[in-house]
């Protein structure tokens, strides 16, 4: 198991998913900057922060782990490579676990990273112009407390996209579903539908009532875990013209 | 004694209606250079696909090196190294990279890397990146990866497919050569009965799903009659007394079909009706004949 996710690890190199870790960072941090520098945003460090989260989880998130999971993917289906390494004699399921695994350190990196990005941007704005310098502690834990949340809300969706991806070899129809994910979300927010819509479950984790944050955790990251069982049984059953 | 590394016993794959291989009982003795040949459609690609266990089989039995597919699939295929139609890498990684992935997939030691690439003659080339080799590098990448680990079994499906002659030359010759320098038994497919004919020592006969012939290319050149080309005087009238089984190939008289006391009694009837007879001689019928008329492909 070992020696497939090193495989997985190798090819990463000079690949597009690494550009796309770095989007949303890079994003947050411009607009994080942008808004301080403009005087129209809070005052103060903790819902400058929780707003960066907000826009993280709402948007770019399930962004992120449609373009990753996406881009994943097609280092195999762009070649053809599945025939070589589903012929290695590799266990299927390792082949796809790894996968899983990939995708979910990978968005759980982006997550710190953007935390990250999120801090240096109020540091920076409050350089660029010191009389719209956040006033306050800069709230560390408890900002990493709630992208760790919603990484593992984000589980399920995450899961799924992979899925999806790993499935079709057409770069379109994930990205598709992903875009249509992210703005559906926005549209059933406040529906009952909400708790339960993968892509709203990292967004659930910022809700006022504690019960609904937990809940999406718990279908978030558990859902997560059994999507991705499903996913690996269901393509290893499946034959690979 | 029989060493088969390749078993099949009454395999089948269909796709809705249609029969894509059919009943196929394949046997590929070990130090072969097994050539499977067929028209594109005949079924050998999802014969190399069940091989590899990259589809299911309908029915039937798969046994590579005394493994079953089915129940010892990690065993069976950790002996096998292939090339399924194109030869697929990751573009954005060098070659030495790509073999990189192979080496830690099959847990092979990543020093076997330059030992594969020496024999592709690809050192000089191996830290650039796959997007930038030529099609005939990336052949000879994949063939490198498949020499990974010494397997025992080698599957290229259609390794010369879209290469320039010198490329189809250089990889024939690394086939051709790879059972005596690896101790490899090769199956590889090809629709090109020219190129299995120069490097294959048995050949399998694929069409319409069924396996039409397995055995050495002189088995194959036995299935089918001689002709007997007579060269002589006046073709015209020698074809007149020959009867409607000659026909006139240029200066030449063709009888299909005919053994060596035929051919001495033809001889002596032109020679009675005051023909002379400059040439007379029993040829095997040509090779690219026989697999067209087996396959129906003649017209």
């Amino acid at each position: 198991m070992i020696g497939v996710l090193v495989a997985d690890l190798i090819k990463l190199r000079r690949s597009l998913v690494l550009l796309v870790m770095a989007v949303s960072p890079v994003m947050m941090a411009v607009l994080g900057v942008l808004v301080i520098i403009s005087g129209n945003g809070a005052d103060d460090w903790l819902r400058t922060a929780i707003s960066g989260t907000a826009i993280w989880s709402y948007f770019l998130l399930p962004m992120t782990a449609t373009g990753l999971t996406a881009l994943l993917a097609q280092l195999e289906h762009s070649t053809g490579v599945w025939s070589h390494v589903l012929a290695t004699g590799t266990p299927r399921w390792q082949i796809f676990l790894s996968k899983g695994l990939i995708a979910f350190v990978l968005m759980g990196a982006t997550s710190l990273l953007v935390g990250l990005a999120i801090f240096a941007s109020g540091h920076i704005g409050g350089i660029l112009m010191p009389a719209e310098a956040l006033e306050g502690m800069p709230p560390y834990g408890q900002v990493f407390t709630i992208l760790l949340k919603m990484w593992v809300a984000s589980l399920l969706v995450t899961a799924f996209q992979l899925a999806i991806a790993l499935r079709f070899s057409s770069f379109a129809l994930p990205v598709s579903v992903g875009i249509g994910g992210t703005f559906v979300a926005v549209a059933a927010t406040s529906s009952r539908w909400g708790l339960v819509f993968p892509w709203l479950m990292p967004v659930n984790v910022l809700a006022s009532e504690p019960e609904r944050g937990l809940l999406a955790m718990a279908i978030g990251g558990i859902g997560g875990l059994v999507a991705l069982a499903a996913m690996i049984v269901w393509l290893s059953r499946r034959d690979w013209d | 004694m029989s060493d088969p590394i390749i078993e099949t016993e009454q395999l089948s794959r269909h796709y809705g209606d249609l029969t894509a291989v059919d009943d196929l009982s394949l046997c590929v003795e070990r130090g072969q250079i097994f050539g499977f040949l067929g028209p594109n459609g005949a079924g050998k690609t999802t014969t190399i696909r069940m091989l590899l266990g990259l589809i299911r089989r309908d029915t039937g039995t798969i046994r590579i090196a005394g493994h079953d597919l089915s129940t010892q699939r990690r065993e069976a295929l950790a002996r096998v190294g292939s090339i399924v139609e194109t030869p697929a890498l990751y573009l954005n990684l060098t070659g030495r990279q790509n073999l990189a992935v192979t080496c830690h997939l099959r847990g092979i030691d990543t020093r076997e890397i330059d030992r594969v690439l020496a024999i592709v003659d690809l050192e000089k080339d191996a830290s650039r990146r796959a997007g930038e080799y030529s099609l005939g590098m990336r052949q000879r990448l994949g063939i490198a990866r498949a020499l990974l680990g010494e397997p025992e079994l080698l599957i290229l499906d259609e390794p010369t497919n879209g290469l320039d002659p010198a490329g189809i030359r250089e990889i024939r010759q690394l086939i051709a050569d790879a059972p005596a320098r690896f101790g490899t038994t090769i199956l590889v497919s090809s629709h090109m009965l020219s190129e299995v004919e120069q490097m294959a020592s048995h050949v399998g006969v694929m069409n319409r799903g069924r396996l039409l012939f397995e055995g050495t290319l002189p088995d194959l050149i036995q299935t089918a009659p001689h002709r007997l080309e007579i060269r002589v005087a006046d073709p015209a009238r020698a074809l007149s007394l020959l009867g409607p089984g000659a026909t006139l190939s240029g200066a030449m008289l063709v009888l299909p079909g005919v053994n060596e006391a035929e051919a001495a009694d033809i001889n002596r009837r032109l020679v009675e009706a005051g023909l002379s007879v400059t040439g007379l001689s029993i040829k095997p019928p040509a090779l690219e004949d026989i697999f067209l008329s087996l396959t129906g492909e003649t017209e």
